[in-house]
């Protein structure tokens, strides 16, 4: 029989030990028996909050049941070691077995700390740990209205979140003076405070709770400084204790205040005796954190495999996202001696930066953020690999110094730095992965599991794949997907050229395999752009919402919304709109464009909705397509007694000319009628503003996730001048942008910019202008409305419908009533079991 | 055990590379005509990635010669063959029998 190591527990880290130990055993000497206490293999006690938003037990597995099995690894499931005899070296399950060890790890984690306050044994007190917590904490609050939280630490701010999810008011209570006392500084702390309160979470600090109070069932607390909060269910979350009950009884040496002492080989002080994660105390600290498990597990495996490795402390630095707000810290918070800092503390945008640095202002030595931690990767960096700062350390946290990333360059780190802490993945491993063919993030993700723990390295790892494609030489290629070998202006031109009609026959002259949902979609649009029939002509290369001609939802389900040119609507006309919406029992809401958009709608109701819409003289407003949206404006010198030009009529007329034009992204578009800029043209991708002498023209803008004002095209043009080189703007635009590219990144991309632009349209610079003039005109003249095309059409409206073996409804899709109208039922709230 | 097939009608109402949604047993199933080999596909229309009942409606292609099926929600890429996601390996979709006899289409959910 194989010598055994006998694993003490199946949580994270015992888990990991096994599956790092398999990475490392090649002679499979060993046999390994794990025992675990709970019903269930291991799963991811990070990300336990996910249990209250959907995900299943099964879908928190660290790894599948038969992966034990698979492996080779003996699972002892709902059976718990009750006592080990070093001498004899057995060890004793619950269930009477006696085993035999070899080597022993103990990973018996932690248990919740539960203060010693008069009535936490009531009714309605829980812990906040493990499954069963949470199956009992679900069942208890659905008659609960209001929850306390004791405890302000990370965990307990989890716990809060998962508190207001199920739908009570929630409260956190704190016996430090601020949240995350740990992590943060008094306003840092106080930033966050505010903005959990902004999310109606009430947050008690200073609070030192007296009793418990309630008849059989907690009904209120009452706190030291004689105030008290009524409550129907508590959680507490006030810190953990190491679970060394097994270790001390067979005589292990553990800790004061709890935890089995190790050294830096994690080694116990009996030499088979190993011991990792939360029950460990190394150098009388306890690590309450994942990534460090992980590395004292990595450091037992090694050795038990015969590499030698230790475990030397484990940096504290964390970020994560708590009540939907970023929060990161490492290192020092608060500088000492003759450190200085560096601080942000913008109350209005609720963001809080700090930096603590050497008092040369060489070294950072930590920080915190909240609020905004998008620097946290970089920073973690410095500080980790004692980089030089840059000679203003404040521009590594100032919105300006996001872009220029100074000093923050991933390929001016060692080989050495740890991109991935979760899983300890060092920048060398990274780039030698990449050397051996990792050809795309994911790949990386695969061979190197950077980046499958918390997910915070990885947009660094993309930076770093992104800068060693480039440094190897290796073109960073522009092929759209697997299946085409041309970028989408390429596929453009061969449209064009060859005067290509069917996917088809592009792919079977141009392309490989099936396509997929990159190249079909791209393709469709080409076509519209260029040859402009009715986009279901087809429908099998169309995206999502193409498919449909509607925007579909989070829920399956589609909204609708009409064109409104300008965003001028008669009466009788916002009549018909409400009395469809409320035939249909559709929610409504007025958009940033202008209109007023319709959900909820079921595919099968789409053509009837569109037959009534039709009739009362609306048309499609194409929000569903890559193509122009609104044109928003002003009432203009019609009405207000600033205006200077007709706005209104210019942006009707503009929208009605190029509704419906396919381009590579949605593009939008505004008139103003005088400088006050009232329609916003400068975020618009092209926007007009009105002059004394005319029209300004400003191309490039954009709202969204990169806002960007629109840079002056032309000054004081007539509308016959605005109309042309508006035309060719978005021709030249439809002709060469990448897909999925908005005018502005089009437009800071274009070699040579706005100069490069007005030569080409103004100028005439590259001869394509009459090319450019007759394309938008035969998509103007060829326009029709999709939907007035597709209600007369047998052929395509056999599409809408949901079984096309059954006229019953889909099921799944269910509605709950909000402020008077419907909105889709949470997974939570959805009364219906899915059959597979 | 044996197949329990059950016909959802004629293989006309099928379109060429798109998907189609049918009710068997209460049980969504999502068909799909390819023009490979294999030509009928059918798998569970719930994503669960996102626990929609939407993939029938998504765009059909291939990733590396393998038929898929991606959401169209959040383009998550599941494998028609064998029904595991190639956007994370986590997820999984069932897949079920399908097959033409005389013009039908038969389809089987045990």
């Amino acid at each position: 029989m194989k010598p055994r190591i006998i694993i003490v527990g199946n949580g994270m880290v015992g888990y990991k030990f096994c599956e790092k130990f398999l990475e490392k055993d090649t002679t499979s000497k060993y046999q390994l028996v794990t025992f675990c206490e709970e019903p269930r293999p291991a799963y991811d006690r990070v990300h336990l909050s996910e249990y209250f938003s959907g995900k299943t037990a099964e879908d928190l597995y660290m790894n599948k049941l038969s992966w034990y099995g698979d492996n080779d690894i003996e699972l002892h499931i709902g059976e718990k070691v009750v006592s080990i005899d070093r001498d004899k070296k057995t060890v004793t399950s619950s269930k009477g077995k006696v085993l035999e060890y070899d080597k022993l790890v103990m990973a018996t984690g932690s248990a919740p700390f539960v203060p010693p306050v008069p009535g936490v044994d009531k009714d309605g007190v829980f812990v906040y740990r493990t499954i069963e917590d949470l199956d009992l904490m679900l069942d208890y609050a659905k008659n609960a209205k209001t929850c306390a939280v004791i405890g302000g630490g990370l965990l307990g701010l989890e716990a809060a979140k998962a508190a207001q999810d199920l739908g009570m008011k929630t409260h956190v209570v704190e016996f430090a003076p601020r949240l995350m006392p740990r992590q943060l500084d008094t306003d840092g702390g106080l930033l966050l405070k505010s903005i959990i309160e902004d999310r109606d979470i009430s947050v008690h600090l200073n609070k030192n709770t007296k009793n418990i109070a309630g008849d059989g069932a907690v009904t209120k607390m009452e706190f030291a400084d004689d105030t008290e909060i009524d409550v129907d269910m508590i959680i507490i979350s006030a810190g953990i204790r190491p679970r060394d009950e097994l270790a001390k009884e067979c005589g292990l040496e553990v800790g004061e205040r709890g935890g089995i002492k190790v050294d830096k080989y994690m080694l116990t002080s009996d030499p088979n005796i190993f011991a990792i994660g939360e029950c460990a105390l190394y150098e009388g600290m306890i690590y309450g954190l994942v990534a460090p498990g992980y590395q004292m597990a990595e450091v037992v495996a090694g050795l038990l495999c015969g590499v030698e490795g230790t475990f030397e402390g484990a940096d504290m630095s964390t970020k994560l996202k708590l009540i939907g707000t970023d929060v990161a810290s490492f290192g020092e918070i608060e500088a000492k001696d003759d450190q200085r800092e560096i601080v942000i503390n913008d109350d209005f945008q609720k963001i809080y930066k700090k930096l603590v640095i050497s008092g040369d202002g060489k070294l950072l030595l930590g920080g915190i953020l909240v609020g905004d931690a998008d620097a946290y990767g970089g920073l973690l960096q410095i500080y980790q690999n004692q980089m030089a700062l840059p000679p203003e350390p404040i521009q590594l946290i100032s919105p300006a110094g996001d872009d220029s990333q100074a000093g923050t360059s991933v390929m001016d780190l060692p080989d050495s730095a740890q991109i991935c802490s979760c899983e300890a993945v060092t920048k060398g491993t990274l780039c030698a992965a990449i050397d051996d063919g990792a050809c795309s993030v994911g790949d990386l993700k695969a061979c190197t599991k950077a980046g499958t723990g918390c997910g915070g390295c990885v947009p660094l790892m993309t930076d770093l794949f992104k800068a060693k494609m480039a440094e190897s030489g290796v073109e960073v290629s522009n092929r759209l997907c697997e299946h085409f070998d041309l970028s989408r202006a390429e596929m453009f031109d061969v449209i064009k050229v060859s005067g290509i009609k069917t996917f088809d026959e592009l792919l079977a002259k141009h392309g490989e395999g099936l396509g997929c949902e990159i190249c079909k979609p791209t393709a469709a649009s080409i076509f519209a752009s260029l040859w402009n029939k009715p986009i279901l002509e087809h429908k099998k290369l169309q995206d999502t919402n193409d498919a449909f001609l509607a925007n579909m939802q989070q829920d399956g389900t589609y909204s609708v919304v009409p064109r409104v040119p300008g965003g001028e609507i008669t009466p009788e006309k916002l009549i018909v709109l409400g009395e469809v919406a409320k035939k249909y029992k559709l929610y409504t809401k007025i958009t940033g464009g202008q209109r007023i958009d319709l959900f909820g709608a079921r595919v099968d109701e789409l053509p009837l909705i569109w037959k009534e819409l039709i009739d009362a003289g609306f048309e499609s407003g194409h929000a569903y397509g890559k193509s122009l949206r609104t044109v928003k404006s002003c009432v203009g010198s019609t009405w207000c007694r600033y205006g200077v030009q007709d706005s209104t009529t210019l942006a009707i007329d503009l929208e009605k000319r190029y509704r419906g034009v396919r381009s590579p992204h949605k593009f939008k578009s505004a008139v103003s009628g005088c400088a006050r800029e009232c329609a916003e043209a400068r975020s618009k991708d092209f926007g007009v503003i009105a002059t004394e002498k005319g029209w300004n023209l400003y191309v490039g803008g954009n709202g969204g996730m990169n806002p960007r004002h629109a840079d002056l095209f032309a000054s004081d043009i007539d509308r016959e001048t605005l109309i042309k080189y508006t035309d060719r703007f978005l021709m030249y635009y439809i002709k060469t942008a990448d897909r999925l590219e908005r005018t502005s990144t089009w437009l800071m991309k274009l070699e040579g910019g706005l100069e490069k632009l007005k030569d080409v349209v103004i100028n005439d610079s590259l001869g394509i202008c009459d090319e450019l003039d007759k394309q938008m005109q035969h998509l103007i003249n060829t326009y029709e409305c999709e939907w007035n095309n597709a209600i007369n059409d047998p052929e395509k409206l056999k599409r809408f419908r949901h079984f096309t073996n059954s006229d019953e409804k889909d099921k799944s899709v269910q509605f709950v009533q909000e402020r008077d109208q419907i909105r889709p039922a949470t997974l939570e709230e959805r009364d219906f079991s899915i059959k597979l | 055990m044996d197949n329990n097939w059950t016909n959802i009608g004629s293989v006309e109402q099928y379109p060429l590379d798109l998907g189609s949604c049918v009710l068997v047993d209460d049980v969504q199933v999502a068909v799909f005509h390819l023009t490979d080999d294999q030509k009928w596909y059918a798998v569970q229309n719930f994503n669960p990635q996102n626990q929609r009942m939407v993939l029938s409606r998504g765009i059909v292609g291939d990733e590396k010669g393998t038929p898929i099926i991606i959401c169209p929600l959040h383009k998550y890429r599941y494998s028609l063959k064998d029904g595991k996601c190639f956007t994370d390996e986590d997820y999984s979709i069932k897949v079920f029998e399908v097959k033409e006899e005389a013009g039908e289409l038969l389809v089987s959910v045990n």
